[in-house]
């Protein structure tokens, strides 16, 4: 990158430029990963719900009116407690799900294992008591990561700390590159109402414009709200000033005198009433001891995401030795003014609120700016294929096609990758040992083919060949639901099941896009003279010369 | 003088001092916030931390803005100096 040393002492509009062009470069294939896994991350719970068809049925029942039966907490609550007191005596904490209110299911206990302070999970049957063996409820269903795939690798890529820091640096050159770029616009609303069809370079930078400005609010505020997920672990010179531990005010030191148990019923039902919501979860702090601490959870109305951003649960905490309330948060009440700005950060991020609307507003808007991604990765090369810019010395040449084989792999790759993913899904037997890693390899290997491919084939074929792949794939994805599990698009309209219905049908639209794409493709390189391709065998994507 | 010239010509070393150098500004005021802001500090960590975080792209353009090394220097130093000097005031009141 010699050439742009001088452009970097000019104005500020060129040195915006340079800072704009190559950070955008070279973080535009990680950041259309991130953007686009994280846009379908948004029905992160309808794609759960169609890989795994062993719960539609369970899943419909639940909702109807027959299900809701109202729950005896009080009588849940003395089960797991007494199942805790007998055989997790020792732990120090333990927490008590009581059940669905709407569709009842299982109990659920927690306790945390001294040993290792890791919590163990203990599913109950309400009536007796018992433990429920841990295969009970999951037998009949098949292993997978279902939507979360989509979730955890928009934030972490499946790699634990280091994702997480990979991803927020590139999150970090998004922000730079979007604030660089409304510097280097001259006229960014002209611009916005411009898009000229059929002038190569000027018509995908139309389109990168046209998209950036459309979804610049909504692409700084889900950039900066993902960032502000962990701020401390970013910056964690702001954790200097002292130790922090959340919540420490209600922890209390184990003092060694025995308190009786007391029955958490009562305690549920003053809770509920203080806070005048159903009990969520009950955690009981030194269980046993003088020092015991109960903290009621009060659990959320199903629309209560449609009336507010920041949402909170209630608690309400007793002493547990002598029933005394201790502390009363109520639903909403945050703990300060950086707990309640944290809380609308996190609900503004994962659309917790305007239910289904909002989501497929964050789904449009997601798509846009993965779109502005992949425009500016391909503008980057279409301005090149005319004029190199030698930018690279002798090794120019070579960084280019290195260059346009990421752009196929990151754009065309991965939507082979990720409908793989679903595909995957269906072939890969539903009790194999250990599917879920296998649903996640198919995911990366199909991936890693997808870009020794475009590495291998010459890039217009590479371009049109992935396109007409993933178009493949994602038409196929209903016929193949059909031959695996015998459930087909017009049963799941019948029946009501949209969330499955919805992932076909955005597969079946995905599918019919890269279809279009692909066949544009392959007609521009048909109408291109075969010489001048023969000296131009980058051409391809730019297609509209 | 040295460092200078370099840093006017050589765009990637403009780069490297940019990002260090506002992340260390920007760590420096996420600090200096955090122990500024009033009890308790769960409140003012992540408080600090997020204005940082806010801050952080925008002192990276500045690095791309300015056209001397010594004026960016003088930014920090000048940021630094002033964020001190609250920071100061508001243990002595």
């Amino acid at each position: 990158m010699t050439a742009p040393s001088a452009k970097a002492s000019g104005g500020l509009r060129q040195s915006m430029t340079w800072l704009h062009t190559w950070v955008g470069l070279w973080f535009c294939w990680l950041l259309f990963a991130v953007f686009l896994t994280g846009t379908l991350a948004v029905f992160e719970e309808p794609i759960t719900h169609w890989m795994t068809p062993e719960h539609h049925a369970e899943e419909a029942s639940a909702t109807t009116p027959s299900a809701q039966s109202h729950l005896d907490y009080a009588k849940r609550l003395t089960v797991a407690r007494d199942y805790l007191a007998a055989n997790h005596a020792e732990s120090r904490v333990w927490s008590i799900w009581p059940g669905d209110r709407i569709s009842g299911g299982a109990l659920v206990a927690w306790a945390r294992d001294e040993r290792t302070g890791e919590f163990g999970r203990h599913q109950l049957d309400p009536a007796s008591g018992r433990p429920l063996a841990e295969d009970d409820e999951e037998a009949q269903a098949r292993e997978t990561l279902g939507g979360h795939h989509f979730v955890d690798f928009h934030y972490e890529l499946h790699a634990g700390t280091l994702g997480l820091w990979t991803v927020a640096i590139a999150t970090m050159a998004m922000l730079v590159t979007l604030i660089s770029g409304v510097i280097i616009h001259k006229r960014i609303f002209k611009d916005f109402f411009t898009f000229r069809v059929g002038k190569g370079q000027r018509s995908w930078l139309d389109a990168h414009n046209a998209v950036a400005v459309l979804t610049l609010p909504f692409q700084l505020m889900i950039a900066y709200t993902g960032l502000a997920f962990y701020p401390t672990i970013y910056i964690p010179a702001a954790n200097l000033q002292g130790a922090i531990s959340t919540g420490a005010a209600d922890e209390r030191t184990w003092t060694g005198t025995p308190a009786p148990l007391p029955d958490l019923g009562p305690f549920g039902r003053r809770a509920s009433d203080l806070l005048a919501q159903p009990i969520h979860a009950v955690m009981i702090q030194n269980p046993g001891d003088s020092s015991m601490r109960i903290r009621v959870f009060g659990s959320e109305e199903p629309d209560a995401g449609q009336r507010r951003i920041s949402r909170s649960l209630g608690i309400v905490t007793f002493d547990g030795a002598n029933g005394q309330i201790l502390r009363v948060q109520r639903p909403g009440e945050g703990d300060g003014p950086a707990t309640t700005v944290g809380s609308v950060m996190d609900s503004l991020h994962t659309v917790d609120f305007g239910g289904w609307p909002v989501k497929w507003l964050y789904f449009l808007s997601g798509l846009a700016g993965t779109a502005m991604m992949g425009t500016g990765a391909i503008l980057f090369m279409v301005k090149r294929r005319d004029r190199h810019g030698n930018e690279f010395g002798r090794a120019t040449a070579r960084v280019y096609r290195l260059i346009e084989a990421l752009n196929i792999a990151a754009i065309a790759g991965l939507g082979i990758a990720s409908i793989a993913f679903l595909w995957s899904n269906r072939l890969i037997p539903a009790h194999l040992v250990g599917r879920e890693a296998w649903e996640l390899r198919a995911f990366f290997g199909l991936w890693l083919m997808a870009f020794a491919h475009a590495f291998l084939r010459p890039v217009g074929r590479a371009w049109i060949e992935q396109l007409a792949f993933t178009a493949v794939l994602c038409l196929g994805l209903p016929l193949l639901n059909l031959l695996t599990t015998g459930d087909h698009l017009g049963a799941q309209i019948v029946r009501g099941d949209w969330e499955s219905a919805g992932v076909e049908l955005v597969a079946i639209a995905f599918g019919f896009g890269a279809a279009w794409a692909g066949r544009t493709l392959h007609r521009k390189a048909q109408d291109t003279p075969p010489r001048r391709r023969r000296h131009r065998p980058t051409l391809a994507i730019e297609g509209t010369k | 003088m040295q460092i200078v010239r370099s840093f006017r010509r050589r765009p990637l070393t403009r780069l490297i001092l940019a990002v260090g150098g506002g992340y260390a500004t920007t760590s420096l005021i996420a600090m200096m916030l955090a122990g500024v802001f009033p009890p308790p500090a769960s409140e003012a960590v992540p408080g600090g931390a997020l204005v940082g975080l806010a801050l952080y792209p925008v002192l990276i353009i500045c690095g791309f803005m300015v056209k001397e090394l010594r004026h960016l220097l003088g930014g920090i130093a000048f940021i630094a100096i002033l964020l001190g000097l609250i920071v100061m005031g508001c243990l002595q009141s």
